[in-house]
């Protein structure tokens, strides 16, 4: 009596759990299948590669892949090297005193901040405050500032995650600080830093509140990029195609092509973390 | 102590340490002698490791931490050397083997770089050292591969030869067989025996047999004190304090 109990309760906790991990692959499947359904008619290489025209109702999305991509590049070269540095400070040489608790609690509370707000100061700070007008300079620096808190407590948690006997290991060789750091921390937290990273980023470039007031515009004609200008993105443009445009049974498939496309530049970023964790698991097993 | 002919390695006077209100190391004064194995034996947390610790300055990552008292190594204070220099002098081996994640090669170059040991000597003290640690005949055909593949006891080893490649004078063992097989615990008894033919040994250890087979003297301590410090033979079978002799013979610990 008492073991058949047990037996069930056993098998019902393992089938609860197994129906929960299973509604989240279904979704993906069922969100990813009804996009390429809706949209996979107008998926061709010339849609990837061919600038929209006629009002955006005919061409592809090449000029909203280039801003997107060029804005993921400014956003990465902002929020890395900052994030990164600031992690290693906070998690390598700062005493656990009051600021540095202020300054873990505000970075964590800053990644709830809803990404509308940071749309809002980037307008204030980089498009009027430092005069850079509505440009992918702005955009991509206040993508920069939204990334920053990802980056930070994901670098943070991979730092925190190597054995404090390898400090003390290289340490006992003569090693200074900055050199156990520099050669022995970061190398061996690289898995853990590039996959957040790269998720970071990956959100980053699918964010359209932050760049609707800071550089974003819903029509370009030709694909040339320029630091100052105002440019297309993928996730913006689609927003523009599905509630703006007045043509809307002609931009649907489009729209959907670029939901499409938008969701494999994700999927990509977020395959190379996976090698790049593999790989580095590989190799030294951290 | 029986030997005072031979000559002193750290000179250790009246050294008290503390974590914040928690006094750890009471008083202690004891002078190891250059070129033997010295055993430091003792219960858990009679700070045994935190003296062995004291000696490479690694408490210094700690900020809590206050110290009164001194400890001479070459006739000279600690905290007079440079803390670089201090731990190329004073190397120092842990409970568990950590490789650092490069080649085995590059663990051993690692330390020699960083030390600027000449470029073009280096292959040459990677062998010796490897020799020396025992490891080269098992690693010479794969110096090239993650230190991470090895077994645990040649991995210990490793840590070894990245020390002794650095020529200290001291090495320092915290437990350094507490995370291996006996298999692998009696070659790197083999190895330490052999070490301190050129090294000075600080060994702390919770195990009597090991201090019995490796060690020339034996310190014990007990909650922070330095209750008596002989030769092993002494310690062990001769004990001039009560609680040294209850501790030897496994009343308590």
């Amino acid at each position: 009596m008492k073991k058949s109990q047990t037996q069930f309760a056993e098998a019902f906790s393992k089938g609860l759990l197994l129906a929960c991990a299973l509604v989240v692959a279904l979704l993906l499947i069922s969100l990813t299948a009804y996009l390429l359904l809706r949209g996979g008619k107008v998926l061709s290489w010339s849609f990837v590669t061919s600038i929209p025209s006629e009002g955006m109702t005919r061409g592809g999305i090449l000029t909203p892949i280039i801003g997107t991509v060029t804005l993921t590049l400014i956003t990465a070269l902002v929020s890395l090297p900052i994030g990164i540095a600031a992690a290693v400070y906070l998690s390598e040489y700062a005493s656990n005193n009051r600021l540095t608790q202020i300054t873990r609690a505000a970075i964590r509370n800053l990644a709830g901040v809803p990404s509308i707000i940071f749309g809002l100061f980037g307008l204030a700070l980089f498009v009027q405050g430092l005069g850079l007008g509505s440009s992918l300079l702005a955009a991509g620096f206040t993508l920069g500032l939204l990334s920053l808190p990802y980056i930070i407590t994901t670098t943070e948690e991979a730092i925190r995650a190597i054995p404090q006997l390898m400090r003390e290991s290289a340490l006992a060789l003569g090693a200074t600080r900055w050199e156990v750091t520099r050669d022995i921390i970061l190398p061996s937290a690289i898995p853990g830093i590039a996959t957040g990273a790269i998720l970071s980023l990956a959100r980053a470039a699918g964010e359209t509140a932050p760049i609707l007031f800071t550089g974003a515009t819903f029509y370009l004609s030709g694909n040339s990029v320029g630091l100052l200008d105002e440019f297309m993105a993928l996730p913006y443009h689609l927003y523009m195609l599905v509630t703006q445009h007045q043509a809307i049974e002609k931009v649907q498939p489009i729209a959907f092509g670029t939901a499409c496309v938008l969701l494999l530049i994700v999927l990509v970023l977020n395959l190379v973390a996976m090698r790049i964790r593999k790989k580095y698991i590989k190799n030294y097993q951290v | 102590m029986t030997s005072t002919a031979t000559s002193i390695a750290i000179d250790v006077q009246q050294w008290s340490l503390s974590f914040g209100q928690r006094h750890v190391l009471k008083e202690i004064s004891m002078r190891i002698p250059v070129k033997k194995v010295t055993a430091l034996i003792g219960p858990s947390g009679c700070g045994k490791s935190t003296l062995l610790r004291s000696f490479n300055r690694m408490h210094e990552l700690n900020n809590e931490v206050t110290y009164q008292g001194s400890i001479k190594i070459d006739d000279k204070d600690i905290f007079q050397w440079e803390v670089t220099a201090l731990r190329r002098q004073v190397g120092m081996i842990f409970q568990k083997p950590v490789p650092f994640p490069k080649s085995i090669y590059d663990n051993i170059a690692y330390g020699l770089k960083i030390n600027g040991f000449p470029e073009k000597e280096i292959p040459q003290r990677i062998e010796e050292a490897l020799t020396k640690s025992y490891l080269w005949n098992e690693v010479k055909d794969k110096l090239r591969e993650p230190a991470t593949r090895l077994s645990g006891g040649q991995q210990q080893r490793l840590c070894i030869a990245r020390t002794i490649a650095l020529q200290p004078e001291i090495v320092l063992m915290d437990e350094p067989c507490s995370a291996l097989d006996p298999i692998s615990t009696a070659k790197i008894e083999e190895l330490i025996k052999e070490l301190a033919q050129n090294y000075t040994i600080v060994l702390v250890t919770h195990n009597m047999q090991q201090a019995m087979r490796v060690a020339d003297y034996t310190a014990f301590m007990y909650l922070g004190e330095l209750i008596e410090m002989d030769t092993t033979e002494q310690i062990f079978h001769y004990p001039k304090q009560e609680l040294t002799r209850n501790y030897v013979q496994g009343n308590f610990g």
